[in-house]
């Protein structure tokens, strides 16, 4: 680092909480247009903390190293994760100032590296639980019935509760991240009160997708035994059978067998069809 | 009633904004993750009948009741089925249960050509592209290739493609559907009503937790036997958890008073 310290720096700006505010709002709507397999929200990551970077690292090369180093690849819930994107903006912050007063820093970019990937695989699986299970089926739970009576809350709910509560999240979970440091934003994941929030939730999510696996999966066939139809025989011998089966068949597909699903949803249309051609369905 | 090219081009536009990967930057806000819900009813709008529409789209949605992107898989595009299948019902007059039973193949087939397309090439524009601006620490070319970029390019390439489909589409759709035999339509509809068991298959492998399987029967047979709503499954869930919470804490409260005498 001995050469850094012939490097002229200017000193870092402060930034204010409608930076973070604006620099969520970036890496959201990055992430909704580039998802791509090979970096997922790296490039939105790097996109987005080069809004805030070139505030503290004045000095080109700086600024170039930072951005390289986050175009890595990225992939958590982006909804929780907001409190990463909080936390690396507070390290830079403080490594920008090291590096303008002393010439290096104990911040190092591998250290900044190593509590980003570090923190996003439990942040995934926490956020995954909140933000697709519980924000999703409730919402939607509540909004569809609405829209199929042609009631026009149904729109509004559903974007309030799917789509707005991710950001008023993500700008939550940022500003914890950025003010309240590293070992907090750790012991977030491993705290005993996430721990039930996520128990319960998951309670409640599998709750609530039986419920509308009950009302939207439906396989009825037209075939009779004697005077009684066939389904209608089964189901009374085993209640939901026709509901449940399907599923479970598809899960064990999936996750057993490991068939990729498209050939499973293409394997489903065309066997229909023949069955269909065969008369099964009236 | 036929469809007019503004109206084709209106409902493009709106598929092309809307749909949920990648809608431009105030409307992806509320969007992502939000499937025939968002638009259903501005694509009415644009037909002239939006409740008609929105009902139509929520019955779209009965195709996969399960988040969107699940695991980081998208199994079905019914927005794009929705933009297909409602000039179908509002305009050329067809029966609601037929539009879903083509719907649910258009949203397998759909979906299948927008990963290939927009996740798997065009990123290999953005990704070099923002390698390089990264390199010179240039912050302002690394907004513009990340977000610009992919906002024109991508919404460019939706709108061709919904326009290409409703366009082309539902006037052919139309006239084929009425000589397809009912007995392949009868098959179409049950593979429409097998296709939201595929998104709750995902749900269970992927992100709900097989331990608590219990809880699935628990909201199924309340919906089938007892024909409660899903909120009132909601508030049966969330007792249920925090029994489930106290009964562990308390078996962890006499576990703890065994070992301390």
């Amino acid at each position: 680092m001995s050469e850094n310290n012939n490097i002229e720096r200017k000193a870092p700006d402060k930034i204010t909480k409608f930076d973070l505010f604006m620099e969520q709002l970036i890496f959201m709507d990055g992430i909704a247009h580039t998802q791509g397999n090979t970096r997922k929200g790296g490039l939105s990551f790097s996109s987005a903390m080069g809004y805030i970077l070139h505030k503290f690292y004045k000095n080109k090369d700086d600024l170039a190293e930072a951005l390289t180093r986050h175009m890595d690849f990225y992939m958590t819930d982006y909804a929780w994760g907001g409190c990463i994107n909080g936390l690396i903006i507070s390290m830079e912050e403080q490594r920008a100032n090291d590096l303008y007063e002393n010439g290096d820093s104990t911040i190092s970019p591998d250290l900044i590296r190593a509590v980003k990937t570090g923190l996003m695989g439990p942040l995934a699986g926490f956020g995954d639980t909140i933000v697709q299970t519980v924000f999703w089926v409730i919402t939607i739970g509540y909004a569809q019935p609405l829209a199929m009576a042609g009631n026009f809350l149904a729109v509004p709910i559903s974007w309030l509760g799917i789509g707005f509560s991710r950001y008023l999240l993500s700008w939550l979970t940022c500003f914890s991240g950025y003010y309240s440091g590293r070992e907090a934003v750790s012991k977030l994941t491993s705290s005993k009160l996430a721990q039930k929030v996520l128990t319960v939730s998951a309670v409640v999510a599998m709750c609530i997708m039986g419920a509308l696996t009950a009302g939207n999966v439906n396989f009825v066939t037209a075939v009779t035994i004697g005077k009684q139809s066939l389904h209608e025989l089964v189901d009374s011998l085993l209640p939901g059978i026709s509901g449940l089966a399907p599923v479970f068949i598809i899960y064990y597909l999936f996750k057993k067998k490991k068939i990729h699903i498209a050939k499973i949803m293409i394997g489903i249309i065309v066997i229909c069809i023949i069955l269909g051609v065969l008369g099964l369905f009236g | 009633m036929e469809i007019t090219l503004i109206q084709v081009v209106l409902i493009s536009l709106i598929y092309a904004l809307f749909h949920g990967n990648g809608g431009l930057p105030p409307i992806g806000m509320i969007t992502t993750m939000v499937t025939p819900f968002t638009f259903s009813w501005l694509i009415g709008a644009v037909l002239g009948d939006w409740k008609q529409g929105l009902i139509i789209g929520a019955t779209i949605q009965t195709i996969n009741m399960t988040p969107v992107i699940i695991g980081g898989i998208t199994t079905v595009d019914l927005w794009y089925s929705a933009t297909l299948v409602i000039p179908l019902v509002i305009s050329y007059g067809l029966d609601i249960t037929a539009a879903v039973a083509i719907a649910a193949p258009v949203a397998v087939i759909a979906n299948f050509l927008g990963q290939i397309n927009i996740i798997g090439l065009f990123d290999l524009v953005y990704v070099p592209l923002g390698d390089k601006a990264a390199a010179e620490g240039n912050w302002k070319k690394l907004l513009y290739v990340s977000h610009v970029l992919p906002a024109v390019l991508n919404t460019a390439f939706k709108f061709v493609v919904a326009f290409m489909g409703v366009y082309a589409g539902t006037a052919a759709t139309s006239l084929i559907i009425n000589k397809i035999p009912e007995s392949v339509m009868l098959g179409f509809g049950a593979a429409a009503g097998l296709m939201p068991a595929v998104g709750f298959a995902m749900f269970l492998a992927l992100i709900g937790k097989m331990k608590f399987l219990p809880y699935f029967f628990v909201g199924f047979y309340l919906v089938k036997f007892a024909g409660l709503s899903t909120i009132v499954i909601g508030i049966i869930g969330l007792i249920l958890g925090f029994i489930y919470m106290l009964n562990r804490e308390g078996m962890n409260d006499s576990e703890t008073l065994i070992g301390g005498n």
